[in-house]
């Protein structure tokens, strides 16, 4: 593909960022021809660098390009290291500003202020920018100096109404917010971008993490504030269709759901079923199988459970009744629809970090013109520290060599001190720590240690 | 001046992904037409209801998700109707689709003819598995879609049943999807024109499990629901007095912050000190920690945690949310009439933008309020043709 056909060919995006929303913004966009460049100080590297999963559970030396955690949501960009600590390293930092587009950042509302770095500032050097700021509350009002991560941000919005009734509010899925408020930060650069190009005008994007994810939960909101009541956490049950549910299959750890949508779907599922209790179908309307869902799940899980979970799949879509099955990570990754749409990409990383192919999730949508796909793999620390510097700032050997002396630009050198901030700074050598599968299992995070994963990557 | 202003939009189908993204764009400025059949979005029909004084009833989810947008409603079995229809795509910039696959076609309606007439548009289709594949065709929900994409099989319980969200979650994130990558279609329309759009919502949620697939390609590991012990300082919520609470341990010191801001001074003791020492006395410091919170009002915990820069959560059911100070001060919730129900909160500036804020101004309409309105304004029909389309049904 023509990378000249990629959407935001031309922009140029700055990022300063940590943890997983607005990375992986940056890499969607990147995805999409924009020029990334990640803007970290080598002494202080991203926190997802030290989370792993580590290629074969083993760190290495070079661990902070080895981290699973980070590779997935740092593709597509380039990889500059920074001091923004130091006069020199702000200079660079804002001549670079004054040729790009866009500026995208994560630190505390004080911390870009006292950099001298806030968008008043910025706008100085380049009057028509647009600087997305991201915090869990926006940079306004009483919360403002609040820290929300996905997880807080969940229990604010979708948590009470999320888990069985019986149950606290629960969470779902793994950081999802930072997924929602991802592709809330690339509608908003877009729009912000398609406003500039119009009209020549730039702007601030105050970016609340709450404000992106409160729209979920829109009609509940209505039905308080008018009804004064709202739905109830409930399960896996629908709140006006009976059956719904997730089953056991046979298997380690299998399940299917299925949602019966009319009484007529109910009539079929029993002639399929032709189980004694249930071809009887006891409860042909809707009204008597919400108030007897625990049987019927019972009659469901009975039949369920001596087969396989495609087995019932298929024999449930064969009769045109909403199922599907639980799907784990590597029944996507051998999955026929997603093959059928490329939908997960191979990388080949970038033979210094010693990866190897693996394989992520593409794009979720396909553009008959202008495809987005991984550009490139994650890049190494620093990486594209002569790039930007020569190329871009227009920087001599020499200047250059100054820089690195004084550490203004370096990249992370594993014979010196490093900052983990989950530990403190840490000693020359370092590395962060890597559970086993065997531990993992233990503990209950992990459900199999699957041995032929090499073979399905390579395979792909 | 709104982004969005100049830019002329059709929705078509009963999609909550396809009307949110659709919401967000006339919240900038764009120029909605909600094409509805006859008999309406069957979203109107969803419950719970508002019911104004005249007894009607008014879907919350439709209300939420229409702001702003005009609706005509046209009989799709009718060829007029179709042809109104080809009309209006031969005017509008984008197209936003949320039918199932081939139901449009059926209809005599085909993208690749739309895109001939009017190079510059931008169709963006939104369906469970995308256009194409063996699955394309499949019966669907939103539960049979968060199973299929994987997020269920890492929710809930270590020794429960896979776990769904309480909410259309990933409908959302589909129109968020939608809506950025048919943003990014009509920056690039001018260079290389108009395009077909094809999203999938399975690929949505699965986009949503990065670290799961990660892990298993990495390692081979199969990520499931745990741990077993749920973590009594990581993402999970435990109980106060008035409701739940959380707060999460990320850097090694945050422990004994916890301890002194909870005032707990047994957790002070040596064999809670490291991460090991906590898992190895997982019983004891859970009762300390839960006989603590017992005795602590959940709003109280929550400021008092963030003064002590801990990393706190605090449930807050869809009232407490609607009456959250943060969002009342940065003036989130905007009161819109519809009809006769007066004042009701919509969110605004969803997207954040700081000059050229979206704001709803308008409700949702009601089925075909504006037929004649789109007909005259957009299509220049003649007032008696209107009449006679009305008439005989091809349009309401």
């Amino acid at each position: 593909m023509n990378d000249k056909l990629l959407p935001l060919q031309g922009v140029r995006i700055i990022e300063t960022s940590d943890i997983l929303a607005l990375p992986m913004a940056m890499s969607i966009l990147g995805d999409m021809g924009a020029e990334i460049i990640h803007v970290e100080y080598a002494q202080r590297p991203n926190f997802y660098r030290f989370l792993g999963p580590f290629p074969e559970g083993d760190p290495g030396i070079n661990w902070h390009d080895r981290s699973g955690a980070f590779n997935g949501s740092n593709r597509s960009k380039k990889s500059f290291t920074l001091n923004l600590s130091e006069d020199s390293g702000r200079d660079l930092f804002k001549h670079l500003v004054s040729i790009s587009d866009i500026v995208a950042e994560n630190f505390s509302a004080r911390v870009m202020t006292n950099l001298g770095l806030n968008y008043e500032q910025l706008k100085e050097i380049k009057p028509d920018l647009i600087m997305l700021s991201n915090s869990g509350y926006g940079h306004t009002g009483p919360w403002k100096d609040y820290v929300g991560m996905a997880q807080v941000i969940e229990a604010a919005t979708t948590s009470h109404l999320t888990g069985f009734s019986d149950k606290t509010p629960s969470k779902a899925g793994q950081s999802i917010m930072d997924l929602v408020v991802a592709w809330n930060i690339v509608s908003a650069i877009n729009m912000a971008l398609f406003h500039r190009n119009k009209t020549g005008e730039g702007q601030w994007i105050d970016h609340s993490m709450l404000e992106a994810c409160t729209p979920i939960i829109s009609s509940p909101l209505l039905d308080v504030a008018y009804n004064d009541k709202y739905i109830q956490r409930n399960g896996n049950r629908h709140n006006t269709y009976a059956p719904q549910g997730c089953y056991p299959c046979k298997g380690n750890d299998d399940w299917f759901v299925l949602t019966i949508k009319s009484d007529d779907e109910w009539g079929k599922f029993c002639d399929l079923v032709n189980d004694e209790s249930l071809s009887a179908n006891k409860y042909p309307k809707n009204i008597d199988r919400m108030t007897n869902h625990e049987e019927i799940d019972n009659q469901i899980k009975n039949w369920s459970q001596n087969l396989s979970k495609q087995e019932v799949v298929e024999k449930l879509q064969s009769i045109n009744i909403a199922a599907a099955p639980v799907n784990n990570s590597r029944d996507l990754l051998l999955d026929k629809q997603y093959k059928h749409r490329e939908f997960f990409e191979q990388v080949d990383h970038f033979e210094e970090t010693n990866i190897g192919k693996r394989i992520y999730s593409g794009l979720p949508f396909n553009m008959s013109k202008t495809n987005g796909f991984i550009q490139n793999p994650t890049a190494p620390l620093g990486f594209h520290n002569t790039y930007v510097l020569s190329e871009l700032l227009g920087l001599d050997e020499d200047n250059i060599l100054d820089l690195e002396d004084d550490e203004v630009v370096s990249e992370y050198k594993s014979g010196t001190e490093v900052q983990d901030m989950r530990v403190g700074n840490m000693p020359a050598g370092y590395k962060p720590a890597s559970p086993s599968n065997q531990s993992l299992i233990d503990r209950g995070d992990v459900r199999e240690d699957d041995t032929n994963y090499k073979n399905i990557i390579e395979e792909f | 001046m709104l982004p969005l202003n100049d830019v002329l939009i059709l929705e078509i189908g009963s999609s909550i992904s396809g009307s949110y993204c659709c919401k967000i764009l006339a919240d900038y400025g764009a120029n909605i037409v909600k094409i509805e059949t006859i008999d309406g979005d069957s979203i109107r029909n969803e419950e719970p209801f508002i019911t104004d004084s005249s007894n009607d009833d008014h879907s919350t989810l439709f209300l939420s998700l229409n702001t702003g947008k005009k609706s005509i409603s046209v009989d799709f079995d009718n060829e007029k109707s179709i042809d109104i229809i080809v009309q209006l795509a031969q005017k509008a910039d984008v197209i936003i689709d949320g039918t199932t696959p081939g139901f449009l076609e059926t209809k005599g309606l085909i993208f690749s003819d739309l895109l001939e007439r009017n190079p510059s548009l931008v169709i963006t289709s939104i369906t469970p598995y995308g256009q194409s594949g063996p699955n394309s065709n499949w019966e669907w929900s939103q539960i049979s879609l968060e199973a299929f994409g994987g997020n269920m099989y890492v929710s809930g319980d270590y020794d429960g049943e896979p776990m769904s969200f309480g909410v259309p979650l990933f409908q959302y994130v589909a129109g968020q999807v939608a809506l950025s990558s048919t943003m990014m279609a009509l920056l690039c329309a001018d260079r290389i024109g108009g395009q077909y759009i094809d999203v999938s919502i399975a690929e949505v949620v699965t986009s949503c499990i990065p670290y799961a697939l990660q892990y298993y390609t990495y390692t081979g590991a199969v990520w499931g629901r745990g741990p077993k012990d749920r973590l009594l300082f990581g993402v999970d919520l435990w109980p106060a007095s008035n409701g739940h609470v959380g707060l999460s341990v990320i850097r090694s010191t945050d422990f004994e912050e916890i301890a002194a801001f909870l005032g707990v001074p047994e957790m002070y003791e040596e064999k809670f000190s490291t991460p090991q020492g906590r898992e190895e006395n997982y019983e004891e410091l859970k009762s300390l920690y839960l006989n603590r919170l017992q005795e602590i009002d959940k709003d109280d915990f929550f400021h008092e945690a963030h003064a002590w820069r801990l990393m706190a959560s605090r449930e807050l059911n869809p009232k407490e949310l609607l009456q959250c100070e943060q969002l009342i001060e940065r003036n989130y919730f905007t009161n819109i009439d519809h009809g006769t129900l007066s004042g009701l909160p919509h969110v605004s500036n969803v997207l954040g933008l700081n000059t050229t804020k979206g704001i709803p101004t308008e409700g949702s309409p009601s089925l075909g309020q504006h037929s004649e309105y789109i007909l005259s304004t957009i299509l220049n029909f003649e007032s008696d043709v209107i009449r006679d389309m009305k008439d005989k049904g091809v349009i309401k």
